[in-house]
């Protein structure tokens, strides 16, 4: 895997059920050694995907590697070389730390010194250092998902698939999460994870958003901002606020609205002609905007622009 | 390199085992469902279901009143199957009795009963049950019919040592392999029956499906782990499980309830390990058809415990089931089994007679082992 450019390398992918086409002929190319970032809202597929590429689920169709092995004729060589942690809290609640630690050494063959070694690093790296014989249902949701992760790289594998790792989880409890994979990152594992927070999707190396079973835009954040968000971005707080969002889509120079809880984020050519004008233009109809600014766009801003402009319907 | 392919590994079906065998015993009630349940059912079997009864209420309308008739009537009250409720004046007593309960049974002595059994005559006798309770009258029936077929042979030997004349027909009935009539003797294999039934099937599809609900499953198939090592993990530990139930129901059922074992131990632990075999296979076809606890135990009951109670002549004797029935037991393990056990415990018959049972639970084992391994892969593979 160490001359391999691709962690993962797959086209055409595809995932019927019954008559439902969860994952639709999605492309996907995850370079060796990045933190790609998968995104999409629930149920556009991201599970489906990531169950497909580890093997869990047999496509419907597509080709492809993943860590360098044929998904369809080498997918139990792949199983040892690949960790994977869903959503679903997936860890043996009835039994300790320390036995769900061991359970899980025992069913990667992990053994020996190096299990010792594994198990005291999964422990340190978790925070779970003097609570070896807890109960792991008594562990609070953050704990969980740290312990969880620490189960499924026992085996040091190279490559890791994470399925919405953070659900439910505390704010905090997600920074020292995405602190944990960022440590992965560094020592070389690909890591492989599904979101739907748009803060998280920023610490990624590269992104891919998928929409009903669809790839839509692939790229770095950055990349993603600037590629689909080319023009200025204001940001309006007016009241009332869905007069002022219908007249908007009509005024000169507005390039497009989205509604961002009270707010308006309005698209357009030129910001600091437009800062100037769209004030008196809604004054003039009645609607008193209390603040303009000029904001940089965020991804949620340019995943608006995306799916709008790929046409692909909601399903 | 071909064999790598089928190669287990020791360490990874010890790590299922060993969390399999956690999860039993830090589970309170799974605890109690494999260990104090066995013996609760056995003791409550052995001292609640009784198929032999005693002290049945009985009226006796004696017209004869001679001292035939009133051996007779104290031969059955001494034997403490019955219990004198009222000698009845009039036929009308006898009626009433039955019909308020006040007696189960009622025997009716005609008035030419001595001198007729005397001249060596057939004498007939009117013998009344209370319908209601079938299952009394059937059993009180049969013992008023023994009790007088032995009065009347011992009538005629007593007849023919005076006359020393030509040897007269007796009947002599006598009850086999379990003399006394006790139940407990009957019901101890019917337990151990159904007690591997539910450890070998019910408990294995619940750890099985537990895991797929609670989705611990995925995070297992994910791994190099192979469906065969997967299955070997779950179900050694509930095979020594019903090992360790079924000598706990032997051993009670010795001490507790005097139930000797005639035949060898050796061929009742072969039986017993086909028919775990069976149950083993019928817990992961489950498991690999119901997709939460609640349906896994739901389609284990129909398909393994009740057959097991019902259509194994464990409760209700095969010879009494209608043909359609019967017929459908013999596509369950329960009845080859149950007549199996029986057979070693009661009759002290081995495989000589047996046979026939062992090569159908053999080849019932077989089969659903086959079905259900290749659905197994098939849906975790």
């Amino acid at each position: 895997m160490t001359d391999l450019e691709f962690a993962v390398d797959v086209r055409g992918l595809t995932r019927v059920f019954d008559h439902f086409v969860a994952v639709d002929h999605i492309d996907l190319r995850v370079r060796r050694g990045l933190v790609f970032g998968f995104l999409g809202p629930n149920g556009a597929g991201k599970s489906t995907t990531i169950r497909m590429l580890c093997g869990i689920l047999r496509p419907t169709a597509g080709s492809g590697t993943v860590g360098g092995f044929d998904l369809w004729r080498e997918s139990e060589a792949l199983k040892s070389r690949l960790g994977y942690m869903s959503q679903k809290f997936s860890l043996y609640e009835d039994l300790t730390v320390e036995e769900n630690l061991q359970f899980f050494a025992g069913v990667y063959n992990v053994h020996g010194s190096q299990r010792r070694r594994r198990i005291a690093w999964a422990l340190e790296m978790a925070g779970l250092v003097g609570r070896e014989h807890v109960l792991t249902r008594d562990l609070a949701a953050g704990w969980r998902q740290r312990l969880a992760l620490g189960c499924a790289v026992l085996h040091e594998p190279p490559l890791l698939f994470l399925d919405e790792p953070t659900s439910g989880v505390d704010p905090l409890s997600r920074r020292r999460f995405w602190e944990m994979i960022a440590e992965l990152s560094d020592r070389g594992v690909t890591v492989f994870v599904t979101t739907h927070y748009m803060d998280e999707a920023e610490h990624c190396d590269e992104l891919a958003l998928i929409y009903a079973g669809k790839v839509v835009a692939c790229g770095s954040p950055a990349q993603l901002k600037s590629e689909h968000v080319p023009h200025a971005l204001l940001e309006l707080t007016p009241s009332p606020l869905m007069p002022a969002y219908a007249a908007l889509k009509e005024a000169p120079g507005v390039l497009g609205v989205a509604i961002f809880g009270d707010r308006l984020h309005v698209t357009v050519a030129d910001a600091d002609q437009a800062k100037q004008d769209l004030p008196l233009f809604l004054g003039q109809r009645g609607i008193v905007v209390s603040k303009v600014d000029r904001i940089e766009p965020s991804l949620e801003d340019a995943f608006v622009a995306i799916i709008e402009q790929s046409g692909v319907q909601e399903r | 390199m071909i064999w790598a392919r089928y190669r287990l590994s020791r360490r990874t079906i010890r790590a299922i085992m060993r969390r399999e065998f956690t999860d039993v015993l830090r589970d309170r009630r799974s605890l109690l469902l494999t260990f104090l349940w066995p013996i609760s059912m056995l003791l409550l079997y052995g001292y609640g279901i009784r198929y032999d009864i005693n002290n049945v209420p009985l009226t006796v309308l004696d017209y004869d009143r001679s001292s035939h008739s009133r051996l007779l009537v104290e031969q059955m009250i001494e034997s403490g199957y019955f219990q004198l409720v009222r000698q009845a004046e009039h036929y009308g007593d006898v009626e009433r009795d039955l019909i308020t309960g006040a007696s189960q049974a009622a025997l009716v002595i005609p008035p030419d009963f001595a001198r007729r059994l005397r001249a060596g005559e057939v004498v007939t006798l009117q013998a009344l049950f209370d319908g209601t309770d079938s299952n009394t009258a059937t059993i009180a029936q049969s013992y008023v019919l023994a009790m007088v077929t032995s009065f009347g042979a011992r009538l005629e030997v007593a007849h023919l040592e005076r006359q020393s004349a030509a040897a007269g027909i007796s009947v002599a009935s006598r009850v086999w392999y379990n003399p006394e009539l006790q139940s407990v003797n009957f019901i101890v294999p019917g337990v151990i029956a159904v007690i591997m039934m539910i450890v070998g099937a019910i408990l294995t599809a619940l750890s099985i499906v537990k895991e797929k609900e609670r989705g611990t499953i995925e995070q297992v198939l994910v791994s190099p782990i192979r469906p065969l090592e997967l299955m070997i993990g779950k179900i050694v530990p509930y095979v020594l499980i019903a090992l360790l139930d079924l000598t706990l129901v032997i051993t009670a059922g010795y001490f507790v309830f005097g139930v000797p074992i005639k035949g060898s131990l050796w061929q009742l632990a072969v039986f017993s390990v086909l028919y775990l075999t069976a149950s083993l296979g019928i817990g992961v076809f489950v498991s690999t058809i119901a997709d939460t606890m609640q349906s896994a135990m739901l389609a284990a009951i129909f398909i393994s415990l009740l057959p097991a109670v019902l259509l194994s002549g464990f409760v209700f004797p095969l010879e009494h089931m209608p043909v359609g029935i019967r017929a459908l037991s013999y596509f369950f393990p329960g009845r080859y089994f149950v007549t199996a056990i029986r057979g070693i415990y009661l009759k002290g018959v081995g495989l000589e007679v047996l046979w026939p049972e062992a090569l159908m639970l053999a080849a019932f084992s077989a089969g659903i082992v086959w079905l259900s391994a290749s659905r197994f892969q098939e849906k975790l593979g």
